[in-house]
């Protein structure tokens, strides 16, 4: 935040050009508490324009592209370890992750995210996370124990802590309406 | 008598005096024409769609079960259901990771129109006077809607179909008919054939909201036509591009979803 690009904030919209004014409003349906609102306003100029919440059609766990019944959307979990990649690219931004086992043995763990268009509405960039961070990453691991995890799609991005620096987050899908 | 020669063109010059002035007069007057009245007229109505427009993801356009979660439930032909049961979406209660067979996944083949509507990336129409043009993020799709013919006596079978539309007071009709079959219509698997008439109603419901009312009518594949809804809020983020590549999806493929697959893992 602040270095002039368009940054997004949890469930909010940039409106306006990235350079000159940012401000943020509530997104439709999203029930995230104002504390998680994050707002930077280069002008003295408060925007408040809020949405009415009319509520999305509820998504449910659907992915950008493909299904996610290879992963345990009703667990979550927390991989902590050094990001080695992160790849900001289609069909979904990737990041590996070096992450000490319980015997000291490092395996490399890939976490997928959503596409790039949809994690730069969520408030990320491709800069986001570096390889050398030190990342605490919460995932849906895989259903047959293999080191990969989804911590990110079209309506959720899980918590993720890059050198104590947490990034934007995401409630999950939303009940239908 | 006879009047001079000189008299009567003197008559038919002052004749062309008077006549001429009422003449200019209506060359030079405002449009009153009746072709351009209605011109004018259609522009004072037409419904202001501009904007961009956000798609959340999507399931089933089975209108009673929308998350997919029941399948067969559509009235569905045996062509129609032997097609549902061949198909191994990602989505649903058929859903799969590991044996997908979805054209898009596997190949990034075209979703098709209605499948459009169901990837959660954002739309915006650009309206002129003949053409509606239908713009998707995804995949860098877009759609023209003819709004002043009627569809070809005999349409090629293509990816999108061909689309014709109109306005109906504050909402945009659109009609597609000359479909393949190589595309679902959702994230589920249900097919559809060559015999698809799609009706596609959009209307506001109110200025930050659009709804769309899909109507399909395909007797080779349902007995029985049928009408889902969608909702699409407003967005205010600029309009970009997520492009479907097969190398990228390959590498993904590789990377990911083989790993993420198959036995258990030590």
């Amino acid at each position: 935040m602040g270095d002039g690009r368009c940054r997004l904030s949890v469930g909010c919209h940039v409106i306006g050009g990235c350079n000159h004014l940012l401000f943020y409003y509530k997104e439709p349906g999203n029930n995230l508490p104002p504390s998680n609102w994050r707002y930077t306003v280069k002008y003295k100029f408060v925007m408040a324009l809020v949405l009415a919440a009319g509520g999305l059609l509820a998504a449910s766990s659907i992915s950008a592209h493909h299904g996610v019944s290879g992963y345990d959307m009703e667990k979550v979990i927390t991989v902590t370890g050094t990001v080695t990649s992160f790849n900001w690219a289609n069909p979904h931004c990737m990041v590996h992750i070096d992450v000490k086992d319980g015997n000291g043995a490092v395996k490399d763990w890939i976490i997928e995210l959503a596409a790039p268009t949809i994690m730069t509405r969520f408030g990320w960039a491709k800069d986001s996370l570096k390889p050398g961070d030190t990342l605490s990453a919460e995932t849906h691991p895989a259903r047959n124990g293999a080191t990969t995890g989804l911590s990110g799609y079209a309506s959720e991005v899980l918590k993720f802590v890059a050198n104590g620096r947490e990034l934007p987050s995401h409630a999950g899908p939303m009940a239908p309406n | 008598m006879k009047m001079p020669k000189s008299r009567t063109k003197s008559k038919i010059a002052l004749l062309a005096i008077f006549a001429c002035p009422f003449v200019v007069s209506a060359q030079t007057s405002a449009p009153t024409s009746p072709v351009k009245k209605q011109e004018a007229s259609n522009v004072a109505r037409v419904p202001d769609f501009s904007g961009a427009w956000a798609i959340p993801g999507g399931a089933s356009y089975d209108p009673s079960d929308p998350r997919g979660n029941t399948l067969e439930k559509l009235p569905m032909t045996p062509w129609a259901l032997e097609k549902l049961r061949a198909a191994r979406p990602g989505f649903g209660a058929n859903a799969t990771f590991e044996a997908v067979n979805d054209p898009v996944q596997k190949f990034c083949d075209p979703p098709g129109v209605t499948r459009m509507w169901m990837y959660p990336w954002n739309f915006s129409f650009i309206q002129t006077p003949d053409v509606v043009y239908i713009l998707y993020e995804w995949m860098g799709f877009w759609r023209p809607v003819a709004l002043n013919r009627k569809h070809p006596k005999s349409p090629d079978s293509t990816w999108m179909g061909d689309s014709i539309g109109w306005y109906e007071g504050d909402n945009f009709v659109v009609d597609t008919v000359g479909f393949n079959d190589k595309t679902w219509i959702d994230q589920v698997g249900h097919p559809h054939s060559d015999q698809l008439h799609l009706i596609e109603r959009f209307r506001h419901m109110d200025h930050d909201t659009l709804e769309i009312s899909v109507s399909f009518e395909d007797p080779k594949a349902y007995t029985a036509p049928f009408t889902a809804k969608r909702i699409f809020k407003r967005s205010f983020a600029p309009l970009e591009v997520t492009l479907c590549s097969m190398t990228e999806m390959q590498n993904f493929d590789d990377e990911v979803m083989k790993t993420t697959t198959g036995a258990p893992k030590k």
